[in-house]
Order: structure tokens, then sequence, then C-alpha cells
């Protein structure tokens, strides 16, 4: 099987650590799994949606959709026709634009969350649980306490500390992401560490950022990965969810979370207004469940349930 | 197992007074203080007050202090059960966070009974039949608990049995909760009862919904990993019935992983009421901090954050208690 490294290969040979390391490593088997990812199953279900949501987010402009933000008083809140095929919001304007639109604040909320709070996770849960001591306690600690707090409360309180919008929701979302990131990648680190090849890497003298990198960074990516596939889509449901709170993404800029917050309004005359935004939410969350579900089977099986 | 209980306990106090300093900070965090929310912009009653009249104030309330000195006052007074007044109403915070208190408990335990009841025996048929048709509903329920937002799936309830079909009403607790009612049920009048369940049952079946995936997961998995466990074997190998082993022998064991993520899920649900209690104004904590939050009111925002923060902290310090007396391993661990 030829072996495909994702990781820039060092020119120091460590010895047997390596060849150690690179059996254990889950990355070798990638080239693989990236073929199996391409059969028909969930993750590749999951691809497929979220290509077409990223499509549509990029494409948003040059569609020839109607303005999304156009208002007709005369147009306001009609039910679904053919020219407007999910109908018209309480100022008339195109509820189609307005949700394709919309994809782009959701979809960029969730990806530069995610984003970030993997980096980060990353980072403070290998140091936690490699160097362990005071710096894994307090990083654990932390990780305590944040979940201690429910998520929609949390955010209530940091938006009122630091004010609503796009730069401010991710914080948040990261914020609530990361203690699960943490826990992953430490508990991963702290199997890892135990391991001959990270002993060997250890005892010829290989300094600890060398071998976090090149011994166990590699063997705690494939949990993270799925971990952060499944919480875009708990990323998705936030976005939503603070936008609905009227703590997101401000008006008039369409996003999910503000026009289900705008719907909820016109709900009994206007019920489509409420449904399709939500119903976007769902797919989106949906298809990063299914491709979070593939990753698992192939980077994962352990976990696999 | 003292041991065990008192190195929880122990292992609790940091994460307490973390939340409280959390707390805290991101109060001081919000630009204005208490004096210019009240007093800032008084156009619309009288003359503005002099600033210096102002900061006589703020030296009054304390809030010229150093930060750490007004925490240790604040923790002093939060400690003797003052959580401040509310700056709009001007009574005590505690109290509006007491009187409200059992409504949210009334709808998180409500919807955690409710999960379980559906979320149990899926679990269970999934891993005793694995790869029948109910392990793939289970699958398939499980996908949609976790991709459906709590608040829209309300939202759905609320246009499809209200709006249209007129069954439920679509909100808020009825005079008599659960608890006088159940009384009621037993003095014979089923009416309450009746109506609290429809009030209730909206709100509760939301909640529930976005915890079935993780509920249903532990089931399956834990119980899978009995099945073949040894003495379940053995169990099967001296002829009981296949009930038998796993009502007496399998479930035992299997459930208490159970607990734990029911504990963790408290959580997510007392996070899941705030977004519910505003959909169907049910007068509880959930949307007192949001209203607070709404009209700047940060004392109550502050006493229901932290109050919820320790709630769930003393919570999973109780499930770990349990999980302690039904598993006796924990004792040598």
């Amino acid at each position: 099987m030829p072996e495909r490294r994702i990781l820039p290969s060092h020119t120091v040979q460590v010895g047997s650590g390596v060849s150690e390391s690179a059996r254990s490593n889950p990355f070798s088997r990638m080239g693989n799994n990236w073929r199996r990812l391409l059969k028909p199953d969930a993750g590749r279900v999951g691809i497929s949606i979220l290509s077409f949501f990223v499509i549509l987010a990029i494409m948003a402009p040059v569609l020839h959709l109607a303005d999304p933000y156009q208002i007709s008083p005369s147009n306001r809140l009609q039910g679904p026709s053919i020219e407007h095929i999910f109908g018209t919001d309480h100022y008339g304007r195109d509820l189609l634009s307005r949700v394709i639109f919309g994809t782009r604040s959701s979809l960029s909320v969730a990806i530069a969350a995610m984003g970030i709070a993997t980096v980060v996770g990353l980072v403070l849960g290998l140091t936690a649980g490699y160097f362990g001591g005071i710096w894994g306690h307090i990083v654990m600690r932390s990780t305590d306490i944040i979940m201690a707090f429910p998520s929609i409360l949390l955010g209530m309180a940091l938006i009122a500390a630091i004010g609503p919008g796009l730069s401010n929701i991710i914080i948040v979302i990261v914020l609530v992401q990361l203690p699960t990131l943490i826990r992953i990648v430490r508990g991963d680190t702290l199997v890892v560490k135990e391991k001959e090849f990270v002993e060997a890497s250890r005892s010829i003298g290989a300094p600890a950022r060398y071998t976090i990198l090149r011994h166990v960074l590699p063997n705690t990516l494939p949990s993270l990965i799925v971990m952060a596939a499944l919480g875009m889509a708990q990323a998705v449901i936030l976005e939503s969810a603070f936008g609905f709170l009227g703590l997101g993404v401000q008006p008039p800029t369409p996003s999910w979370g503000n026009l289900l917050s705008e719907g909820r309004e016109y709900m009994r005359v206007a019920p489509h207004t409420s449904i399709v935004p939500g119903m976007f939410v769902v797919v989106l969350a949906f298809s990063f469940n299914l491709l979070g579900e593939g990753l698992r089977n192939r980077l994962d099986p352990r976990r696999r349930v | 197992m003292a041991r065990y209980l008192l190195r929880r306990l122990v292992l609790t106090i940091p994460v307490v007074l973390g939340v409280s300093i959390a707390v805290f900070v991101i109060m001081r965090m919000i630009p204005g203080d208490p004096v210019t929310i009240m007093f800032g912009d008084v156009t619309s009653v009288g003359q503005a007050a002099s600033a210096d009249e102002l900061e006589r104030l703020r030296d009054q309330l304390g809030l010229n202090d150093p930060l750490p000195v007004q925490y240790v006052k604040w923790m002093q007074r939060v400690a003797a059960g003052d959580l401040g007044n509310s700056l709009i109403e001007g009574t005590p915070v505690s109290n509006a966070i007491l009187t409200r208190l059992p409504a949210t408990l009334q709808l998180s335990v409500g919807a955690l009974v409710l999960a379980l009841a559906v979320s149990l025996p899926i679990g269970i048929a999934a891993a005793v039949r694995r790869g029948s048709v109910v392990d793939k509903l289970a699958v398939g329920i499980s996908s949609l608990s976790v991709s459906v937002p709590s608040f829209w799936l309300a939202l759905i309830m609320i246009i499809v049995f209200s709006v249209y079909l007129g069954w439920f009403p679509t909100g808020t607790l009825p005079e008599e909760g659960l608890f006088s009612s159940v009384i009621s049920l037993f003095k014979g009048d089923e009416q309450p009862f009746v109506d609290w369940f429809n009030h209730a049952v909206m709100p509760m079946t939301a909640l529930a919904f976005s915890m079935l995936a993780p509920l249903i997961q532990i089931t399956r998995f834990s119980l899978l990993e009995v099945l073949d466990a040894d003495y379940v074997r053995t169990a099967k190998a001296k002829g009981l019935a296949p009930r038998t082993v796993l009502t007496r022998h399998a479930l035992r064991t299997a459930l208490i992983p159970v607990l734990t993520v029911i504990g963790l899920q408290f959580a997510y649900l007392l996070s899941g009421t705030v977004l519910i209690e505003t959909i169907f104004r049910w007068p509880g904590i959930g949307t007192l901090g949001y209203n607070a939050m709404r009209r700047q009111d940060y004392p109550t925002v502050q006493g229901v954050i932290l109050v919820v923060g320790i709630m769930f902290a003393l919570v999973n310090l109780l499930v770990d208690a349990i999980y302690a007396v039904l598993d006796p391993r924990i004792e040598n661990a």
C-alpha cells in the first residue's frame, strides 16, 4: 500500500520511532480511505449536499435571483408562487433569494467558528495531554467551567458584553464548541503518549515539539476531524438559535437565524416564513452529520456507533 | 465510596468558583455600568443628575472598588442568598428566580422523562436486534434529532397542532402546575392535569426531541458492549430465558453509563429551555434571563446564569453519587 504523507516529512531520521509511528499513523491509510469515501454512503451523500450549499452560497450573486433587499409592500407575506417559489416576507422581499443569501452568513459563521475552534482545541488538547501538570489542570478545569454553562445562556451573556454581530457570534460558537474538541484531543494524546514509539522518540532526545508534531498529532487527527464535522452541524444550529433570539447576524443582512426570528412574528398568517429557513438549517445540519458519520466509519473505526 | 464522593465534591468546588468568576467577569465587560443604565438617560422623567451625583452613587454601590474587592463582596452576598436587585423592578433577583424555577423544572424534568421513555426502549431494541429494522430506525431518529433545532420543531408544532388543528394551546403554564394538578388527580379531579398536559406537551416534546440521539446512542452502545461480556454468556449458557438475561444481568450494568449522559444532558436541557420557554411564553428562568437581557437588567441575567451553572455542577455531583451507589467497582477506582 503506497504511503501518502499529509505532514511534511522531516529530514531528521529518528530511527525505529519513525517506522513505528508510520505503522500506527492512521493517515498512511488515507489514500485508500478517500477512495472508499467516494462510494455511495452517508459520507458521500453528506459531501454532495454540502457542495451544493457551498456552490449556492458562492454563486448567489450571479444566479439571477430577485434582490434580497428589494422591498415590495404590495407583495408582503405572499405564499409560494411561480414568481416567488418560497413566497415573500413581511416586507415583500423574495424569500428564496433571502434564504440563499442567508446561506452565505450561516455557512461562513459555521466554517469560521469551527475552523478556529478546531485549531485552538488541537493546540490546547495536545499540550494539556502531553505535558499534563498544572497546565493540564488549568485547561481541563476551564473546559469544566465552560461546560457548566448552558450554551445559549453563555452566549446571551457574552453577546450582552461584546454586542451582537457576525464576528461576535463566531467567538461565542468557538467558546461553546471548544471544550468537546479539547477533551477529545487530550484523551487521544494521553493514550498515544504511552505508546512505545513516543517513548522511543523521547528517549533518543527528540525535542517535545518534534515528538508532538510528528508522532502524537497525526494520531489525534482522526477523532478530531470527525468531531469537527459533527460540530459543524451544531454550529449551524447554534447560529440559527442565536439569530432567532436576535443575537446573531443583524438584519437586514439575511442569515437563517434572523430569517427565522422575523418569520416567527408572522407564523400564524404566513407559516412559510418560518418553515423555509428552518428546512435549510435542518438539511445543512443533517449533511454535516452524515459527513461526520461517514468520516467516523473511515477514520475512527473504534468509536463507530 | 465516601472517599470517592469527597474527592468529587472537592473537584466541584473549583468549577463552582470558576463559574462565579466567569459570570462576574462577563458582567463587568458589559459596556455601561448599572448607574449609567439606571440614570444615564432620564430625559423623559426629568432633569439629568450631575456627573458628581452619579459618581457618589457609584461609590455607594461599591462600583469604584477594585475588581477583586467587588468580586469578594459580591460572593459574600451570594453566599448569603442575596443576588442583588433587578434594575427594572427593584425586587430581589433571588425571589424572581425562586418563583420561576418550578416552571422550568416541570418542563425540563418532564422533557427528560419523555426522552427516556422513548429512547431507552429504542436503544435497547436496537442493541438486542443489531442490524434489524429497529436498529435502522434508531439511527434514523438519532440523525434527525441532532439535525432539527428544537426551537424550529416548536414553531412547526405550533403551526400544525395549534394554528391548523387547534389541538393544543400555544403556551404558557396554567395556574395549576404539575404538582397541584397531580394532587387534584389523586382527589379524583383530572381536569387540572389534562389542562397542564395540554399546555406542556408541545414544549416538552420539542425539548425531548434533541435529547433522543445521545440517549439512544449511549443505551445501544453500552448494551452492545455488555451483551458480549463473559458473565452474560454464562447466564445464557446456564439456560436463563433471554428476557431474564437482559433484565436481570445485562441492563443492570448497561444502564449505568446512560446515567452519566443524563447528567450531561441536563446542561443542554437548560440551554434548550431558554429558546423553548420564550417561544411558549413559559414562565421559567429561561424567559426571565432572556427578558432581563433584552432590558439590560444585568443583575437578573447574572443571577440566572450563576444559579443555572451551580445547578449543573450539583446535578453532575448527584449523578456521580448515584453512580457510586449503583456500581461497586467505583470504590476501588
